[in-house]
């Protein structure tokens, strides 16, 4: 039941990897999973992977969303991503 | 940042694990879809969660569906059961190709598991659906099973299989859903719990090598899925794997098996929002405070703390936590 923040793309790294930020911590991800993505674009990251890209309309509806549930939560959610 | 969902604390005494405790700082999600209207909380719960969003997705539209005196018709259970056998079916190869390998000494397939991902996502009606499932089917003949020789069984029952009216006779809260028990004990849910009879499964269970009868389950519970979409009409049945069962008071009760084990959703639904809403899912089961990981992975040996720590790590991940896991080794 892992919650699906979505995440910004912020840097792209080589190899596949990029930098993410979620509610201001930043960390690196890997984009095996996921096609044509780039700076600016928000994910779903899990262990690691980015699972799925989302448009981002619909990634500041889930953020809102969240937001809902407070920043601790999202903190927590953000601090399962590795 | 690197604190995870779970965190697996291991007390080793030098020649094995004596002791577990987990610790979980996973928050009631469910939480965030009372008050709003039915609808949008059905349409918003897939896009809680990021593993499991098919299986969630069609938890909450049956249970909501169910608290207001409704019930999809059957093209639409045929659907869900689609969606959440293929994301059952992904998430068994995410374990078995890309995290299982390096675990036994082997490299990630990870070339593999993209292309079957890659397939899984494109599947859009039930053609697509049968002969991925045809695909998958002869591809497990040509897979061989493997089987660490990691000791050790869970003394925790395993979950029987119950349908959503069983269900409703249990008191589902908040409470429940953090530490759930059945007939008031832990219970492993999950692939062992579904194949435990299968031969292979059972062989290895009885033979004390549960982390090795669990992988086993995992292929026998792929190969029933592959078989279920390969067949025509596509099953799996939705009976068989995903149902829900109206309740007193404008309440709502689904249940979905997913790969990890059951997903329950209680609901209740007032003048067309939602009050109260629980979810109960898989994770909560297997790293019970007295669940199946921390009964099996106590007694179990390790001549060192690396050991110990990939003793726990390999029964972890056939546990399969749907959040991020950290382990820690203490001396006793």
């Amino acid at each position: 039941m892992c919650l699906a923040i979505p995440c910004r793309v912020v840097e792209l790294r080589g190899d596949e990897h990029a930098l993410i930020d979620v509610a201001g911590m930043r960390k690196e991800i890997s984009l095996a999973l996921v096609d044509g993505v780039g700076v600016g674009d928000y994910v779903i990251v899990h262990v690691g992977y980015a699972l799925t890209r989302l448009d981002p309309e619909e990634a500041e509806k889930t953020l809102a969303l969240f937001a809902e549930l407070g920043d601790a939560a999202l903190r927590d959610a953000a601090g399962g991503l590795h | 940042m690197d604190q995870g969902g779970l965190h697996l604390r291991l007390t080793w005494d030098g020649a094995r694990v004596v002791a577990a405790r987990v610790a979980s700082t996973r928050r009631p999600a469910a939480r965030v879809l009372r008050g709003l209207p039915a609808a949008q909380a059905a349409a918003l719960a897939p896009r809680l969660f990021s593993l499991c969003a098919q299986a969630q997705g069609a938890a909450a539209q049956l249970a909501l569906a169910a608290a207001q005196g409704a019930r999809p018709d059957a093209a639409t259970l045929a659907g869900l059961a689609r969606g959440v056998a293929l994301e059952a079916v992904g998430e068994h190869l995410w374990r078995l190709l890309l995290d299982w390998p390096p675990l036994l000494g082997c490299t990630a397939r990870r070339d593999e598991f993209l292309a079957w991902r890659r397939r899984l996502l494109a599947v859009d009606g039930d053609a697509a659906a049968r002969a991925l499932g045809a695909d998958l089917l002869a591809w497990l003949r040509t897979e061989s099973v493997p089987a660490p020789a990691q000791a050790g069984v869970a003394g925790v029952a395993l979950l029987p299989q119950l349908d959503a009216a069983a269900w409703a006779g249990v008191a589902l809260d908040e409470d429940f859903a953090a530490a759930p028990v059945w007939a008031g004990q832990a219970a492993e849910t999950g692939a062992l719990a579904r194949r435990h009879a299968e031969p292979a499964t059972a062989a290895l269970r009885a033979a004390g090598r549960g982390v090795a009868a669990r992988l086993a389950a995992r292929h026998a519970d792929l190969h029933c899925l592959a078989a279920a979409l390969a067949s025509r009409p596509v099953a799996p049945q939705p009976a068989g794997w995903l149902d829900a069962v109206p309740l007193a008071d404008g309440g709502g009760l689904a249940r979905v098996e997913t790969a990890r084990g059951v997903l329950l959703h209680l609901t209740q639904v007032k003048d067309g929002r939602v009050g109260g809403y629980v979810i109960v899912a898989p994770t909560e089961w297997n790293f019970h405070p007295q669940g199946a990981f921390v009964r099996e992975i106590a007694g179990c040996p390790a001549a060192s703390r690396a050991q110990a720590e990939a003793a726990g790590r390999r029964l972890a991940l056939a546990l399969d936590p749907c959040v991020a896991y950290e382990i820690e080794v203490v001396d006793a």
